[in-house]
């Protein structure tokens, strides 16, 4: 069985690639179609999912620490039902590092490798990911931290040279079409929210698991910082043209011109991005074959490591036929789907826990 | 312990495999296999096809920075080809060249008249589009055939690319960009501009022998309507652009005004402007739209025609007034010239949309037919800081004074 042990400050930072990878590139250009000028609010909106979340499923952490909520749910709802939510979570997880994936294939063939196949990129990436996924939790916290403060710095970087761009009025008239294209899109950024879904199953892998949803709130109020600026940034440069842009971000760190020296800035973009999507990619898959081993009752999960690693592959080079067909499931089935996964499986096991651990309470008063 | 060694040095081995790769797999470029283009060209040609040029740069003429010149040279090359699109053409010329095209370093779009005319926008997809375009590309519209700029040997600079580039930034004109054309164009009530260039000799008069050299030149602004050109504004009435606050970056440290003082025998003072605040505040004025622009600006005495007594605070307040009439004056002609042309690239129609969304909402769709009696009030408040390092004219001195015949 799994026993490795990651503290909260390694969990806060494995939540800031888990959105701000694929996140920064495909959501802000899907938001700004959607919501065009207002397309920060619906970020800033999206945040609340995984606040939702972390209400959830927060009052678990009193009666079972150290049980993940398949788990729990397995224990209160019973075998057949929690074990098949475990499941039902971890077929998604799955079919999300999928879209990952792909995400990460499409970006690199528009950027950087027209010519170079799919598959060959997709599989340099997916290769080492499946060896940390067999290595277990530690080893991906540990090759996360490193990445991701590195990432940080880049962030930093290229915002700052980018603020400079940017004429912030682009951003009147706020909410000129009223609210409900906001909402629209508060809709498709929470799904991408909801992935922080990943984090809160790792709580009881925490040193301290009770400091688990602090790290959760903290990272996913970066993150959304992070982002909503980030689609201020590209409406700021390019106005409301950035809802043309399949890339707004990317398309903005190119604009950086200091002194004509300091110019095409994009691939420190693209070092953030490859680093980034790694982790996330491991840290879903990771939390996926947790997920499947703990619904089906398995004794050594990592073992599904390999296999997943190649499914994954073989979906993501099948499963979509471009960034056209990708754009339309993130913006059009992605975000009808995703809450049931993401907020319903752990509503329906913290309602069960609770129910349960009321009735022990009540049995075994502490 | 020999079978986990053989593991750990296979696993290093694997590693090692994987450094191959990052010479970009599929898409490994040498720098010598690309052909690297300064300039683009679009032009009209009569049976309806477009022809368009690409300058190239040629490495080994290029001087080295730093180092001694190349071996000597054009450090550049014009290739042109005429398809159907804009795509097309770039085809044929690929099949000219003898290595990749490369868009990396594009600084340059130039835009023949005939074509603006007959509208931009599908012929500018194709460089929006190409993955190593860049937008920081200046973008100008030429009186005539675009090709020629290109084709023009320039001194300075090794490639007219660059030479455009860097134009606009000793000019009173903003430095226009592919990406602001592109924001202009889909802002709400912000007609797009671009930069207008052409050839011209480089020297001329003077009595000496002419060499023939010719330069290019800023020829002040292009003027559309949505993506489609229908005007032209010289370098001054381009300033009056300024003035009336559009939104685009203009340079004023090299902004000179020239105001007469009826007061000091009609003396002409030059002023060279520090800085320039522009503030477009759309209001109803007795029940009717009307634009409100507030420019306030702070400049400095750079010359006088005759003797003034600059130190002398009331004829820096004659200074002021006339110099903020200059500015009034020469924003009202840029403003009777966009009403005739029927175009806003001052915003007007961008401010409304912005601090009085309702009221754009009614006017949105005849904002066009509303532009020529639109009523727009100009206040112009000028500020003389400083009259350069001289505290008060020179000639004003007591030894000069003695010798003037009175």
């Amino acid at each position: 069985m799994e026993s490795g042990r990651i503290t909260p400050l390694q969990l806060f930072l494995l939540g800031l690639p888990l959105i701000n990878s694929t996140g920064i590139l495909y959501l802000p250009g899907l938001l700004l179609r959607v919501a065009g000028r207002d397309a920060w609010l619906a970020m800033v909106l999206g945040t609340a999912a995984a606040l939702v979340l972390v209400l959830v499923l927060a009052p678990l952490l009193r009666h079972w620490p150290r049980l993940s909520f398949v788990q729990v749910a397995r224990q209160s709802l019973g075998r057949p039902v929690g074990g098949a939510l475990g499941v039902f979570l971890g077929l998604w997880l799955l079919h999300l590092g999928v879209v990952v994936l792909r995400q990460f294939g499409d970006f690199v063939a528009t950027y950087v490798l027209p010519l170079t196949p799919q598959v060959v990129t997709q599989f340099l990436l997916l290769l080492p990911a499946t060896w940390v996924l067999r290595a277990g939790l530690e080893v991906l916290a540990r090759a996360g931290t490193m990445i991701v403060s590195v990432n940080i710095i880049f962030i930093i970087v290229i915002q700052a040279l980018t603020v400079k761009e940017a004429d912030f009025s682009n951003l009147t008239p706020v909410l000129e079409n009223g609210m409900l294209p906001v909402l629209r899109g508060a809709l498709i950024s929470s799904a991408w929210f909801g992935e922080m879904v990943c984090l809160a199953f790792l709580w009881p892998r925490l040193t301290e698991p009770r400091r688990g949803p602090v790290a959760i709130v903290g990272s996913t109020l970066l993150t959304g910082t992070v982002m909503a600026s980030s689609v201020m940034l590209a409406l700021g440069v390019f106005g409301v043209a950035a809802a043309h842009l399949v890339f707004p971000v990317v398309n903005v760190s190119r604009q950086v011109a200091i002194g004509g020296f300091l110019e095409r800035i994009e691939p420190l973009l693209v070092i953030w991005m490859v680093g980034s999507i790694f982790v996330k990619l491991a840290l879903i898959l990771l939390v996926a074959i947790l997920a499947l081993g703990q619904g089906l009752g398995l004794r050594e999960p990592r073992r599904l490591a390999y296999p997943v690693g190649a499914l994954t592959l073989v979906l993501a080079t099948t499963g979509f036929a471009g960034i056209p067909d990708l754009g339309n499931w993130l913006r059009r089935v992605s975000p009808l789907l995703a809450p049931w996964w993401q907020l319903g499986v752990p509503a329906l096991a913290a309602a069960g826990g609770l129910i349960l651990g009321r009735r022990r309470r009540r049995g075994r008063p502490a | 312990m020999a079978a986990r060694r053989k593991r750990a040095l296979a696993r290093v081995a694997l590693g090692l495999a994987l450094l191959l790769l990052l010479g970009g797999c599929w898409d490994r470029t040498e720098i010598n296999d690309l052909a690297i283009i300064h300039a683009v060209s679009v032009d009209r040609v009569p049976d309806g096809r477009v022809r368009v040029g690409l300058e190239v740069v040629v490495p080994r003429a290029a001087p080295s920075p730093g180092g001694e010149g190349g071996g000597g040279g054009q450090p550049f090359f014009v290739v042109s080809a005429e398809a159907e699109s804009v795509g097309m053409a770039v085809r044929r010329i690929q099949e000219k060249v003898p290595r990749r095209l490369f868009w990396g370093h594009m600084r340059a779009l130039v835009v023949g008249e005939a074509v603006a005319r007959e509208g931009l926008a599908g012929h500018l997809s194709f460089f929006v589009r190409q993955r190593n375009a860049r937008f920081p590309t200046v973008i100008y519209v030429v009186p005539g055939q675009a090709q020629a700029l290109l084709q023009v040997s320039t001194t300075l600079e090794p490639t007219s690319g660059r030479t455009l580039a860097d134009l606009a930034q000793y000019d009173s004109v903003p430095r226009l960009r592919l990406r602001d054309f592109l924001v202009s164009l889909s802002a709400e009530g912000l007609d797009p501009v671009t930069l207008a260039a052409r050839v011209e000799p480089a020297a001329t008069g003077g009595g000496g022998e002419e060499d023939g050299r010719s330069v290019l030149a800023i020829a002040g602004l292009a003027i559309f309507q949505d993506d489609t050109l229908v005007g032209w504004l010289n370098e001054d009435e381009a300033v009056g652009l300024m003035f009336l606050g559009a939104p685009h970056r203009f340079d004023v440290a090299v902004l000179l005004l020239q105001a007469t003082l009826p007061a000091q025998d009609g003396a002409q003072v030059s002023v060279v402007m520090n800085r320039v605040h522009v503030e477009v505040r759309p209001r109803r004025v007795q029940g009717r739209l009307t634009i409100g622009v507030r420019a306030y600006l702070e400049g400095e005495v750079v010359a006088a025609t005759r003797p003034i007594p600059l130190d002398r605070e009331q004829v820096l307040t004659q200074i002021e007034r006339a110099v903020a009439r200059a500015v009034e004056d020469r924003a009202r002609g840029t403003l009777d010239r966009l009403r005739a042309m029927g175009v806003d690239p001052a915003g007007f129609g961008q401010a409304v949309h912005r601090q009085m969304p309702a009221v754009w909402r009614q006017v949105r769709e005849r904002w066009r037919e509303t532009l020529p009696d639109l009523p727009v009030e100009i206040r112009v408040t000028a500020n003389i800081l400083r009259t350069g390092k001289v505290q008060e004219e020179m000639l004003l001195e007591e030894g000069f004074r003695e010798q003037e015949p009175r």
